[in-house]
């Protein structure tokens, strides 16, 4: 589609910022005051204030449609490459966001106990002054450990959070990202040297596979996948492709799929190195990839001839045997071809070998470079921040921490939270609660009061990202250099509220001395303009100005800078450059998955659900209200079973049922489907939030409350499909 | 004067309902609440509805974004007792809420099932109704709404193509829901003029108009999903 | 006690009012729920009244004469009744005036009002004109509420002249009645048959509904009848013999019902159109079941078993049967409304609706029955039930008959 033309409206207030905003809710109270009377708005006049989404990993750059000083819609910002204009349902309930009735609006410290729910309002000036005296106290004593636990953050977010945990003494910066897809990073890492997402030419491709990975509805991308397929699907007068799902249960990717493999969880991997046995014994796999751009392929060629017979992988997978001979035959012939791996397939022991098998499928196919394949993402040039000596300390999955043996938060004085919801996400056995009864002063950066910062000690309101400066380096991306950039739309903050960085900014400037130097911005703006004075200096991309300061201004009025002129590249960073078929991650998954013998028990599979994601965007109505694309269920959280199942325990659609796992059990009704593994139960995450505002609060259900948490896993989030349950009905009196 | 008519490519769609919050968002469409949904009040002047045949693992399942197809020749127009609706001369099936005293004939006669009664009035928690858009009415308890073909966007195109002293050009309407969708399903634009991207695709071999057999004209028409059997070459792509 | 049933409902409407049709049970699909089953119910009920003595007046039946009268009012009550229902029923009755400013003249609604409107007019003034006579005999005998009689009476005197033209008004009003009468519940039909819902688009819905309401009308004039013997010792008046008539001729409508709605589901079945079988489906074995099979044994067999024998068909074996019938009709006017509105085109519509009706709903149905009998009794109360003129007319005219020999033993 092309860029629509009323969107020449685009006005930016970066620079000017006029405008005075009363966003001012009748009767409700507020530290600022509530009705500063309105400058200079013209009714009826329209203004698209350029920003970014933080719902989900994809990065949209978005559009954010102001009109009498409040907004009022959103859209896609039709320039940026990753959303093209599109936006998705969570994106469409961002303003929502915004004006919510139970935001944060002023920093909080905690009365009573914690988890109390007892808050005491204070002003940002004391609230940081709480701040610097607990880290202070946290340098002083080298037995102490300051940790930053954080989402799967990215652009300068990310860098001063690196920063702030560099510059402190003993810092840890640990990550929880439930949905993260940890082990496709990390089998990216192995096979190409590359530690970041991978790019695909949807556009150009011809048939994509997607094991585990619901990229249609809510994993890594939707729009840009949703953009893509579409494209491959009728973007094309002439061709018409593929895609093939392989999930134990029917997702609404699966549903829009042509074809779906509701393969056994955990058998992915087996079943993508069976496809490749085939590629392989046929001699269907592209021999100039092979010959020149790769290593380690003939002891590959040999393992999977040996051990992955389709004849062998079949039984274990419940998938025939002519289909696996079909697929791997039409994903060899009738390429370009991509194979993309993630959600709950990447998780639990067998996730990292999913991962590693499914980028070797794409070696086979001779994908990396080509058109219609895969690409590495690039880097937009940034200047880089004054250089430090320091360390930056690893990042370290909280999950891995927390179902080590030792005791996960043994010297951690101090907890700083932003941009995860832990208590929410992680399962319940892997000992959240305790980790954070045992840390002295926990601190929350957030817009709500959720789950985990429910738990704090002190709350600092974040501004929504329509309030405040940042940018975003979107991964995965699509191959050529993106970074987004957004800027306040409003001249002041709705409530009290102030980013994360700048915060940091203020904590730094109260920490004093080397702290203070390494930070030495005013503002969050400030730091940002210093990195992308790197992407002006480059004279390249979308926007090439001649000053900065005019530089600044495009970027901002545009949302961000790219490079389509940036060819793309596959270049391996591995040693000797070449893709290497890793054979060690491929030790795990081995066919010895024996039929369950206790078949009363049923795996549970969790994934991410098309309105709320992970869970993040359940405070909002208008997604509550959505009904789910594949059950229907709006308000509320519903079982999925297979319908011969349920018909075996006697559970017809609509009852209750309690299911029960070794570390939890809980309550829900049940829907029938004929879009599920008889052997499976399904449980979408995003629901069951004991605090998150009033449309999201004690409504539905959990499921990581039952997923079990296996100690010394080493693993970056919870295995989503490798918990047993009960299922039972009860029989309701009333 | 143009004749708008909407496309939707259900071989495009992937059920994902960005439309159906943006329909929402745009055209301040309160939230029914969770009591009120669950006995059906739930209000969405875009739904997606979703057909599913066949046996696990043999299981189809298609996606079909619904929403008012604007006849030509409607259903609801003839029953309303009293002009409430009517079809516009660019072929718009306007719904007047001042008029409208709440008889619901339109809805029960409507084969589409694609109108909604306002059965309360619609509430918003402060201050999410800063979210409302000014171009669009808010409605209030006892009359009908429905899909308007986002008609305040029609109205404010017009009026820049007016200023700028030319024609409105093909792609210049964007419905929400046809802006949101990420898998470009959705095409909106003037079925009269023969260059225009919908025109083009009603031709395809794969379009059908929904009931068009009971004679309602529809506006809205649906390219049914492909076939893909093992070529590059396709079986039907436009 | 009457009066406390309608104070409920009065109350509960106040609350609709006030927060909308949320209250009520309605939802979508299901647009139209209890208030549209209770209109459609009461504008049959209304048929039987000025039907019934419309015709036996033409046709001359000698054995009208009592009950006519009783019929008559029975109409237009249940027409007031059935109208009030458009009240409870909009969304906005604030505007009830709109249709009368804006009409859109091919709507079905708008024909309602049209007929109904011109059909009450029509009933009360075919009550009217045969109660002046007792009027007048009211207010030359009556001890109390003289001036109302003298007021309402217009000056009769009983003259052969006045006679002469009461009974040309009479006579033009009969005929005049019957194709109104038809008129109206066929276009209250039309509001449901000239959709394009699966099971209302139907061709006979006209005579079908017609057929429907002379049945259930001539089962709320027997129980009326029933009533009023015992209440008011009419027992002189209403004789077994009109009871037995009635009751024949209730078997008879019995019976062209069960042909209309077999005709109605049989060719459904037969054409085997999907969206029409999930509605007829709905009603043979799915969620309409148990009303649809007590509809029919309400109003056909058991009206079959009592009324087809002269031994059952007593004064309380025909009130028995109008019981079952008039409870059938009211199952049949919910049946036809609510489960086709239930079951939409499934291709737009997956899952269909499943209405209940909320308390608003209930209160103002009780108010509606209550309201019509306490009018009912008000109207007993002030006007004699029995029309006394044309009592005497009519033993005049047995005299005349036995005294010139031809005997003819109708009453």
């Amino acid at each position: 589609m092309k860029r629509r033309d009323f969107l020449k409206n685009t006005v930016v207030t970066g620079t000017a910022g006029v405008l005075f905003d009363a966003c001012a809710p009748p009767g409700s109270d507020q530290i600022i005051p509530i009705l500063i009377p309105e400058e200079e708005f013209i009714p009826g006049v329209e203004e698209f204030h350029p920003t970014n989404c933080v719902e989900c990993p994809g990065g949209c750059g978005l559009l954010a449609r102001k009109m009498d000083g409040r907004l009022v819609k959103i859209e896609g910002n039709p320039a940026h490459p990753i959303s093209r204009g599109a936006s998705c349902a969570r994106g469409q309930a961002l303003p929502q966001a915004m004006y919510h009735p139970d935001r944060v609006r002023g920093p909080l410290i905690r009365e009573g106990a914690r988890g109390a729910g007892q808050w005491r309002n204070v002003s940002w000036d004391d609230a940081i002054e709480r701040l610097v005296s607990e880290l202070a106290a946290v340098q002083e004593d080298p037995n102490n450990t300051l940790a930053f636990l954080t989402g799967a953050l990215r652009g300068h977010r990310l860098d001063m959070v690196r920063r702030f945990t560099s510059t402190l003494e003993a810092t840890r910066h640990l990550v929880h990202e439930p949905f993260g897809d940890g082990a496709v990073l990390r089998a990216h890492a192995l096979t190409t040297g590359v530690e970041e997402f991978f790019a695909y030419d949807l556009e150009n491709a011809n048939y994509l596979v997607t094991v585990g990975a619901s990229v249609l509805d809510a994993s890594r991308s939707p729009v840009r996948f949703g953009r893509g397929v579409g494209h491959l699907r009728q973007g094309r007068p002439g061709r018409r492709g593929k895609l093939v799902a392989v999930q134990p249960r029917l997702s609404t990717t699966a549903a829009a799929a042509d074809e779906w493999l509701p393969a056994r969880p955990g058998s992915e991997a087996s079943l993508v190195l069976a496809l490749a046995h085939v590629i392989l014994r046929d001699e269907l796999y592209d021999t100039g990839f092979i010959e020149n751009r790769t290593s380690g392929f003939e002891e590959f060629r040999a393992r999977v001839l040996a051990d992955f017979d389709p004849e062998l992988v079949a039984g274990m997978a419940g998938v025939s045997v002519e289909t696996l001979e079909r697929v791997a035959t039409e994903m060899a012939m009738y390429g370009p071809t991509i194979v993309v791996a993630g959600d709950a397939a990447v998780t639990g022991p067998r996730g990292l070998g999913t991962a590693v098998a499914v980028d070797h499928l794409n070696a086979l196919l001779g994908g990396f470079g080509k058109k219609g394949g895969i690409f590495f993402n690039q880097d937009p040039p940034f200047s880089e921040w004054p250089s430090l000596e320091t360390v930056v300390p690893a990042p370290e999955a909280l999950f891995a921490n927390l179902t080590k043996e030792s005791d996960a938060s043994s010297g951690i004085r101090a907890l700083l939270i932003s941009d995860t919801n832990p208590v929410h996400t992680l399962p319940s056995s892997a000992g959240i609660d305790s980790f954070l009864s045992e840390i002295p002063f926990v601190a929350c950066f957030t817009s709500f009061v959720d789950d985990t910062a429910q738990m704090a000690d002190l709350i600092l309101p974040e501004s929504t990202p329509f309030e405040r400066f940042d940018d975003d380096v979107p991964s995965p991306s699509v191959g050529i250099p993106v970074a987004t950039l957004s800027a306040p739309m409003f001249s002041r903050p709705l409530y009290d509220t102030m980013s994360m960085p700048d915060v940091l900014l203020r904590v730094a400037a109260g920490l004093g001395g080397t702290v203070a130097e390494a930070f030495p911005w005013a503002s969050y703006e400030e730091a940002l303009r210093a990195a992308w004075s790197g992407l002006h200096a480059a004279s390249r991309g979308s926007v090439a100005e001649s000053t900065e300061r005019r530089f600044w201004t495009r970027a901002l009025a545009a949302g961000g800078w790219w490079d389509e002129d940036v060819a793309l590249n596959a270049d391996c960073l591995t040693s000797d450059g070449l893709y290497r078929f890793e054979l060690p991650a491929l030790e795990s998954i081995g066919l010895d998955m024996t039929a369950a013998g206790d078949t009363s028990r049923f795996t549970l599979y969790v994934y991410p659900s098309t309105a709320f994601g992970d869970g993040r965007s359940a405070h909002l109505p208008f997604l509550q209200e959505l009904a789910d694309p594949m059950t229907s269920v709006r308000w509320g959280s519903v079982v999925e079973l297979n319908a011969s199942t349920a018909s075996e325990l006697n559970i017809s659609d609509g009852d209750l049922v309690e299911i029960t796992s070794d570390t939890g059990s809980l309550r829900v009704r049940a829907q029938v489907t004929q879009g599920l593994r008889p052997d499976v139960v399904a449980l979408s995450a995003g629901q069951g939030h004991g605090e998150y505002g009033r449309y999201a609060r004690g409504r539905g259900v959990n499921p990581f409350s039952l997923l079990q948490a296996t100690t010394g896993s080493d693993l970056s989030e919870a295995p989503l499909q490798a918990t047993t349950v009960r299922i039972i009905k009860i029989e309701e009196t009333s | 004067m143009p004749t708008w008519g909407m496309s939707i490519d259900l071989d495009r769609c992937d059920g994902c309902e960005a439309c159906v919050v943006a329909c929402r968002a745009e055209n301040n469409v309160a939230p029914a609440g969770p009591e009120q949904a669950a006995i059906g009040r739930a209000v969405e002047w875009m739904r997606v509805e979703r057909h599913v045949e066949g046996e696990f693992p043999n299981v189809r399942t298609r996606f079909v974004p619904v929403l008012c197809v604007h006849c030509d020749d409607a259903p609801c127009v003839s029953v309303c007792p009293v002009s409430a609706t009517y079809e516009n001369p660019e072929g718009l099936n306007a719904q007047i809420h001042p008029r409208c005293i709440g008889t619901r004939a339109c809805a029960q006669a409507c084969p589409y099932t694609v109108r909604y009664f306002n059965w309360g009035t619609p509430k918003w928690d402060a201050p999410l109704e800063q979210t409302i858009n000014p171009d669009v009415a808010v409605r209030w308890k006892g009359i009908m709404e429905k899909c308007t073909f986002c008609v305040q966007r029609i109205r404010r195109a017009k009026d820049e193509a007016r200023e700028d002293d030319r024609p409105i050009a093909d792609g210049d309407v964007q419905p929400a829901c046809a802006q949101a969708c990420p898998a470009e399903a959705i095409v909106f634009g003037d079925l009269d003029d023969p260059e225009s991207a919908v025109s083009k695709l009603s031709e395809s071999p794969r379009a059908e108009r929904p009931l068009e057999e009971l004679g309602t004209g529809p506006r809205v028409f649906y390219l049914k999903e492909g076939d893909w059997r093992g070529s590059v070459g396709p079986q039907s792509s436009d | 006690m009457l009066l406390a049933v309608i104070a409920f409902g009065g109350f509960q409407w106040a609350h609709q009012l006030k927060e909308g049709l949320i209250v009520a049970g309605m939802n979508q699909p299901v647009y139209w729920g209890l208030y549209l089953t209770n209109y459609v119910f009461f504008i049959g009920i209304s048929h039987a009244g000025t039907l019934i003595s419309a015709i036996l007046r033409l046709t001359d039946a000698e054995w009208r004469r009592p009950i006519t009268r009783a019929a008559e009012a029975i109409t237009v009550f249940a027409l007031l009744m059935g109208t009030s229902n458009v009240l409870w029923h909009l969304g906005r009755p604030e505007l009830i005036y709109i249709p009368m400013l804006h009409p859109q003249p091919l709507s079905p609604l708008i024909w309602d009002v049209a007929c109904i409107s011109v059909y009450l007019m029509g009933s009360i003034t075919y009550l009217y004109l045969p109660l002046i006579p007792d009027l007048a005999l009211l207010r030359d005998r009556s001890p109390r509420l003289r001036w109302l009689y003298r007021w309402l009476s217009l000056g009769w005197q009983g003259t052969p002249k006045q006679h002469k033209l009461l009974e040309r008004a009479i006579g033009f009003m009969a005929v005049a009645i019957i194709p109104i009468a038809v008129s109206v519940h066929t276009v209250v039909s039309w509001v449901f048959a000239m959709t394009l819902v699966p099971m209302w688009h139907s061709a006979i819905f006209g005579p079908y509904f017609v057929v429907g309401a002379i049945f259930s009308g001539i089962a709320a004039l027997l129980i009326a009848m029933a009533i009023l013997r015992k209440a008011f010792h009419l027992e002189p008046f209403f004789r077994p013999i009109h009871f037995n008539n009635l009751g024949l001729l209730m078997l008879t409508m019995a019976c062209l019902w069960l042909y209309f709605t077999f005709a109605e589901h049989m060719t459904v079945w037969y054409g085997n159109e999907p969206d029409e079988v999930a509605v007829l489906n709905s009603r043979l074995s799915g969620a309409f079941s148990t009303p649809f099979w007590t509809m029919i044994t309400c109003c056909f067999v058991i009206p079959l078993c009592i009324l087809s024998f002269k031994r059952t068909r007593t004064i309380i074996g025909t009130v028995i049967a109008s019981c079952a019938v008039l409870i059938g009709m009211w199952l049949e006017r919910f049946i036809i409304v609510i489960s086709s509105a239930s079951y939409p085109r499934s291709e737009f519509m997956h899952d269909g609706g499943l209405y209940s009706p909320a308390l608003v709903e209930i209160a103002l149905t009780a108010a509606q029955f209550a309201c019509f009998a306490l009018l009912y009794i008000v109207f007993a109360k002030l006007f004699p039930l029995v029309s006394i003129w044309e009592i005497k007319e009519g033993d005049q005219t047995e005299l005349e008959a036995e005294l010139t020999g031809t005997a003819e033993a109708r009453l």
